[in-house]
């Protein structure tokens, strides 16, 4: 069956597909690619989040246990995971973190969890996707088990959190030259950019709501060199700069996170590419969006084509972000239910049997 | 004879059903005792359906429905015509040492052993002792001997049994119905060295009128193979051997080769199976 036109509720599209019998697509497969993309973003995203961490504290050294506690406890409580964290580690520093996020299969959302799940969504469509990017998410799957936490705290957590972004980026290098630009390449760009806008607009939160600096530290060296990692863990620092030649300002980073529409990892430049691909998946053509899913992306990416950020700040970035948030959820979660899930009363039943008399 | 035959399946689920993938064993079959006149299968909700023949020669029938539905109705209408008795060939008296001389034992290997309805626990083994003392004859008096000590020492008992009930667990209880009896009849068989398989049809009850108010179904009964002779049937519920009020469909190791309707589906559970059977004489049906 056609990925398309899985669902029956009504708010989904009706009808056959309009696309050619060739391109028709199963759910499954849908699914396997949606998640094969969201984990590997996710795996970079974790990479970077712990790298600039870590990098930032090297930054201060005058850090002591207790600041240090409390920074890796603000992270892991901006993940949702400070609770499953301190059931299996005594203190949040450096080093547990690492290991939690990295390499704990306990963990759902470690990077090593992350690839996992990746590498088995690829694996059950390897007739779909290009050997080579099977090769690159295998490679690196082979290349976090021959790790453990101990060897890349020897050698240097640098060098090991630019080995995840590098296949990563491979990976997606990978991806835009060899897959077919079909309905399966709009799963695979959907699920990238509502991982990457989530985790981008996850990143702000932490720098903002939970690393919240005193009244008199704003504007301070502190706060600059948090916002430099914020900007750097987004790869964003030298298209900042570019942006705003001047020093950077805490409003300023924000702005160029969230209101950016050229840089690749902001929030708006994310939510575009989500509407877009949102739009092809589920065929809405008109102006008006027939879909939840396609009228919450229509809303959001309004707001981030014409809100201001002073407008933001006014009514709270936090709040602001953690709505974004909500939206990005409910939209991938509608998205999965309409075109890629299989209703959980549809498991197989065995035809009764007659007894012979 | 000639013998005209309904047996009508109705699936009612709960909520939808879809993606329903079936397969039926309904068809008559042809041989020297019987000739299957006609056949029709039909289903609603109305699919093409199509036909192979499985590994023990059974005309299967099969058929999808992809679209959502709450009731499937099977209803296959035949007319057979048998072969009368005073022709059928009587089954000779062969000693079981025939079987040393060819090669029906390995020929029939899968009917000497183990199935999933016919464990071949020693409890088998052992009731066929007790049905085979005190000594051996020829092969087809040790069928007779085995069918009859099951029809003398179990009660047969509706609903006593499921569809899904063992040989060793109907020894058990020494009762169920016409599938259970076969089952126990193919253990001991096969525990005592004879090929045996398992077969499925219609009986046709001629004495009294038919009673429209009492459900009818299938029957089932065995075969046994007698070297130079062939598979001769025996039906352990009745203690005789099958003749022309017996119509054959199926047969297999046992009731898991033959399901009458089997399959798939995706969707609610089954809220109700109702089956209807009947078997006629065709002069009557047709009065």
């Amino acid at each position: 069956m056609a990925a398309t036109n899985r669902k029956q509720a009504p708010a989904g599209p009706k009808g056959p597909s309009t696309r050619p019998q060739a391109n028709l697509m199963l759910s499954r497969v849908a699914h396997s690619l949606y998640w094969m993309s969201r984990y590997i973003e996710r795996a970079e995203n974790i990479a970077r989040l712990l790298e600039v961490n870590l990098q930032f504290i090297l930054d201060f050294q005058g850090y002591d246990d207790s600041h240090l506690k409390e920074h890796w406890s603000s992270i892991l409580a901006s993940s949702g995971d400070l609770e499953l964290f301190e059931k299996h580690y005594k203190t949040p520093d450096s080093r547990s973190v690492t290991e939690f996020f990295a390499f704990d299969l306990r963990n759902p959302n470690s990077i090593m969890a992350c690839v996992y799940t990746a590498r088995e969504n690829a694996r059950m469509i390897r007739d779909q996707i290009s050997i080579e990017m099977w090769e690159t998410i295998n490679e690196l799957y082979l290349f976090l088990k021959s790790r453990s936490a101990t060897d890349v705290w020897v050698a240097g957590p640098y060098e090991f959190f630019q080995d995840i972004k590098r296949n990563s980026h491979l990976y997606q290098g990978l991806t835009d030259s060899t897959y077919s630009r079909s309905e399966g390449w709009e799963f695979i760009q959907f699920g990238k950019f509502i991982e990457r806008a989530n985790k981008t607009a996850r990143i702000l939160d932490v720098k903002y709501h939970i690393l919240l600096p005193t009244a008199s530290d704003v504007g301070g060296a502190l706060d600059t060199a948090q916002w430099q990692a914020v900007l750097r863990s987004a790869s964003a620092l030298e298209a900042y700069r570019r942006f705003y030649v001047s020093e950077i300002l805490p409003w300023k980073a924000a702005e160029f996170l969230i209101f950016s529409d050229s840089f690749p990892r902001s929030i708006h430049f994310c939510v575009a590419q989500i509407d877009e691909f949102l739009r092809r998946i589920l065929g809405e053509s008109g102006a008006r969006p027939r879909t939840e899913a396609a009228r919450a992306s229509r809303r959001l990416l309004a707001n981030l084509q014409s809100l201001t950020i002073d407008e933001v700040v006014e009514e709270g970035l936090h709040e602001f972000l953690v709505e974004i948030g909500v939206t990005l959820d409910k939209i991938s979660e509608e998205l999965v239910q309409t075109t890629m899930f299989y209703p959980a009363e549809s498991t197989q039943e065995e035809q009764q049997l007659q007894q012979q008399q | 004879m000639l013998i005209s035959l309904l047996h009508k399946t109705t699936f009612t689920y709960a909520g939808k059903a879809q993606d329903s993938f079936n397969e039926v064993r309904l068809r008559p079959v042809d041989d020297v005792n019987q000739t299957c006149r006609s056949f029709e299968l039909k289903v609603d909700p109305a699919t093409p359906q199509r036909e192979y023949v499985d590994f023990y020669g059974n005309t299967v029938h099969y058929f999808d429905i992809a679209e959502g539905h709450t009731k499937l109705v099977i209803e296959a209408v035949s007319e057979v015509e048998t072969t009368p008795n005073k022709v059928r060939a009587a089954v000779p008296e062969v000693p079981y040492s025939a079987f040393n001389a060819g090669s029906d034992l390995e020929l029939h290997a899968e009917f000497l052993a183990d199935s999933h309805y016919v464990p071949l626990d020693v409890e088998l083994w052992r009731e066929a002792q007790d049905a085979l003392s005190p000594s051996r004859s020829d092969v087809w008096s040790d069928v007779r001997h085995i069918c009859g000590h099951i029809f003398r020492t179990f009660a047969y008992k509706p609903r006593s049994t499921g569809v899904g009930t063992l040989a060793t667990d109907a020894l058990k209880m020494r009762s169920g119905v016409c599938q259970d009896f076969a089952h126990v009849a193919l253990g001991m068989c096969r525990s005592s060295g004879l090929p045996a398989r398992y077969v499925s049809g219609y009986f046709m009850k001629t004495k009294g009128k038919p009673d429209e108010s009492e459900p009818e179904a299938s029957h089932a009964w065995i075969e046994a193979f007698v070297p130079g002779f062939g598979w001769a049937a025996y039906d352990p519920t009745h203690d005789r051997p099958a003749d022309e009020r017996y119509i054959k469909v199926a047969s297999g190791r046992d009731y898991g080769d033959i399901r009458p309707v089997s399959g798939t589906y995706r969707g609610g559970k089954t809220r109700s199976l109702a089956v209807d059977v009947r078997v006629r004489e065709a002069e009557a049906a047709r009065a």
